[in-house]
C-alpha cells in the first residue's frame, strides 16, 4: 500500500504520496459501499452468494446489533446496517456515512467545521446526492468530531480503555501510540508472486503430519459413494422446497453461545440448486468444527461464519471515515500519526510513517497541524 | 467485550493465534463465495486465498485480512516472524458455471481444514451438492 521509496521524499513530497495514496483507497471503499447499495436498492435481481441478515439473526450470530462496537452516531448505524448486509433505512444515505460523527465531550474542536470540509471525492457521487441532506445538516446540533481528537486519549495512555462499555468500539483497534514500531515489522510481510515447489512440499508434509492421514485419503472417496436410502429420501424432499420458502425444516446450534438457528427451505434449496446463502455456508462450517473436533480433538481450527468478513471491513470503513473526514484530508495521515491512534487501526494505511512527528519529535493536536500548514 | 473476542469466546477460543489454522468464507458483494485459509506454523503466517473462478486473488480483501491479523499479532504479543500471501492457486478445482461457487467454497474449506489436496473436480459437485444437503439435515459429517 505504502511506497517504500516515500520514505526518502522530502516532507512535501510525502505529504502528497501519502495523500494519493488515501485517495485510493477511500475510493476503493466507496465504490464498494456503493455497489451495496445499489444493490440492495435493485429490485428483482437475483445475485450469486447473496448474504444478508435479518436483525433476529443477527442476534442469533451474536452479531453487535447493540452497535456496543461502534461509537453511536447515526453514521456508525448506518454502517452496522451494511455490516449485517441489510439496505439501510432510507434516511441513512451516503452522505450520513461519510458525514462528520459527532463525538460529545471528547471533541477538542480543534478540526476544521464541517462546512469547511472539502466537498469533492465521496459527497459527489449522484446517489448520494439524491437523497441527500447538506453535510452541516448531517452534524447539526452537535459539536464537530475530530476522528482524531477524541482517539488522542488512546494514545494518552488508555484512559477511557479501560472503560469497555464507553469506548468498546475503541477496543477493536489497536492502538498505534508507538509510531515507529511497525517501521521494520511491514517488512516481514512477504508476497509470494509463484507457488514455489517447496511450498508445495511443505503442503505435503503437512498432510502426512496432520494425524489424520487415514480420514485424508478416504475424504474424497467417502464424499463420493452413493447416498443410502435414507439419505435419498432427504434429498428427494429438498429437491422440492421453494426457493424462497421461509418454513423452518430443520435447526443447528451453530448461533452465538450454541443458540438454535433455523434452517428455513431456502437455505436447503439453494443447497440443492442455486448459489449458497449464508445460512447454509454457516451450518456447514459449524458441522466442519464438530467434524473437527471428533477425528482430531487436538487440532484446532477457527471457522469463522460468512458474517466475519464483512464486519471486518465495515470496522475498517468506519475508521477511514472518521479519520478523513472529520479532519482535513490534507491533514490526513499527520493527524492520524499524531493525535487520531485509534484511526489507524486495522487495515488503513500501513502507519508506519509520520513526517510530522519525526520533525517535531512530539506530539501535536490536529488543530496544531493545521496551524503549521496555513 | 469487543466484536472480535466476542466472535472468538462463542468459538471457545481466546486468542486468535491459538489455533492452528483460520478459515474464512468470502462473501464478494453478494455476488461470489470464496476462501481465505490462514495458517500458523514455526512463528510462520501463511495465508491463502482459494476461488473456484481463479479470479485474481482479491488483493483489497486479502490487505485487510493480512493487517488485522498483524495488528492482532502486535497487540497480543504474538511473534510472527515471516508472513507469507501465497498467490492464488491455479491447481484448484474451478467451477463451470456461475452457481456453484459456495459449493466450492465449502469443499475448499472441508478439504484444507483436514489438510487433504484438493483433488475434486467440478463434476463432483452436483453429488457434493446432495452430500451437503444431508450432511446438514442430519447435523453431522461423516
Amino acid at each position: 500500500m505504502f511506497d517504500e521509496a516515500a520514505r526518502d521524499l522530502t516532507p512535501n513530497d510525502a505529504y502528497m504520496a501519502i495523500d494519493e495514496k488515501v485517495i485510493i483507497i477511500l475510493s476503493w471503499l466507496l465504490k464498494r459501499k456503493i455497489r451495496v447499495l445499489l444493490k440492495r436498492s435493485s429490485m428483482g435481481v437475483d445475485v450469486c452468494g447473496e448474504s444478508k441478515a435479518s436483525p433476529d439473526e443477527a442476534l442469533m450470530y451474536g452479531l453487535p446489533v447493540d452497535d456496543s462496537w461502534l461509537p453511536p452516531e447515526s453514521s456508525a448505524r448506518a454502517t452496522l446496517y451494511l455490516a449485517n448486509r441489510q439496505s439501510p433505512p432510507a434516511h441513512y444515505d451516503l452522505i450520513e456515512l461519510v458525514a462528520s460523527m459527532p463525538h460529545p465531550g471528547t471533541s477538542t474542536g480543534a478540526c476544521p467545521a464541517a462546512g469547511d470540509r472539502p466537498r469533492g471525492g465521496l459527497h459527489s457521487h449522484p446517489t448520494a446526492r439524491s437523497s441527500a441532506r447538506p453535510l452541516n445538516a448531517a452534524s447539526a446540533g452537535s459539536s464537530v468530531a475530530c476522528g482524531a481528537a477524541d482517539a488522542s486519549s488512546d494514545c494518552d495512555d488508555n484512559a477511557e480503555d479501560e472503560d469497555e462499555d464507553a469506548t468498546s468500539y475503541a477496543a477493536d483497534m489497536p492502538s498505534y501510540c508507538d509510531d515507529n514500531a511497525n517501521d521494520e515489522d511491514e517488512d516481514a510481510i512477504s508476497y509470494v508472486h509463484s507457488l514455489e515447489p517447496t511450498a508445495l512440499a511443505e503442503s505435503a508434509a503437512l498432510v502426512s503430519a496432520s494425524g489424520s492421514t487415514s480420514y485424508v485419503e478416504s475424504l474424497l472417496p467417502n464424499l463420493r459413494r452413493a447416498f443410502t436410502e435414507s439419505e435419498n429420501k432427504v434429498v428427494n424432499m429438498v429437491s422440492s422446497l421453494p426457493d424462497e420458502g421461509q418454513d423452518v425444516v430443520s435447526t443447528l446450534p451453530f448461533g452465538y453461545k450454541g443458540t438454535n438457528i433455523p434452517l428455513v427451505q431456502r437455505d436447503y434449496a439453494r443447497m440443492a440448486n442455486g448459489c449458497l446463502v449464508d445460512g447454509s455456508v454457516n451450518a456447514y462450517m459449524f458441522l466442519l468444527k464438530k467434524r473437527e473436533q471428533r477425528i482430531s480433538p487436538l487440532k484446532k481450527t477457527l471457522f469463522f461464519d460468512s458474517y466475519f468478513i464483512g464486519m471486518l471491513f465495515a470496522m475498517v470503513s468506519v475508521i477511514l471515515l472518521r479519520a478523513t473526514y472529520s479532519c482535513d484530508r490534507y491533514h490526513f495521515f499527520p493527524a492520524i500519526c499524531v493525535c487520531g491512534a485509534h484511526t489507524r487501526s486495522a487495515l488503513s494505511p500501513p502507519p508506519f510513517f509520520c513526517p510530522l512527528k519525526k520533525q517535531t519529535g512530539s506530539g501535536a493536536e490536529c488543530g496544531e497541524v493545521e496551524r503549521n500548514k496555513t | 467485550m469487543s466484536w472480535i473476542q466476542r466472535s472468538l469466546s462463542s468459538m471457545n477460543v481466546k486468542k486468535i493465534f491459538d489455533v492452528h489454522k483460520i478459515i474464512i468464507p468470502i462473501n464478494t458483494d453478494n455476488t461470489h463465495w470464496t476462501l481465505a485459509v490462514v495458517s500458523f506454523s514455526n512463528e510462520e503466517m501463511r495465508i491463502e486465498y482459494l476461488d473456484s473462478l481463479a479470479g485474481n486473488g482479491q488483493n483489497d480483501l486479502v490487505d485487510i485480512l493480512v493487517h488485522f491479523l498483524k495488528e492482532e499479532a502486535d497487540r497480543l504479543k504474538f511473534t510472527i516472524k515471516t508472513w507469507v500471501v501465497l498467490p492464488p492457486r491455479n491447481d484448484i478445482p474451478r467451477q463451470v458455471n456461475g452457481l456453484d461457487c459456495g459449493v466450492f467454497m465449502c469443499y475448499f474449506a472441508n478439504f484444507m481444514s483436514v489438510d487433504a489436496p484438493l483433488t475434486f473436480t467440478a463434476e463432483d459437485i452436483p453429488h457434493f451438492r446432495r452430500r451437503m444437503i444431508t450432511d446438514v439435515y442430519n447435523g453431522h459429517i461423516a
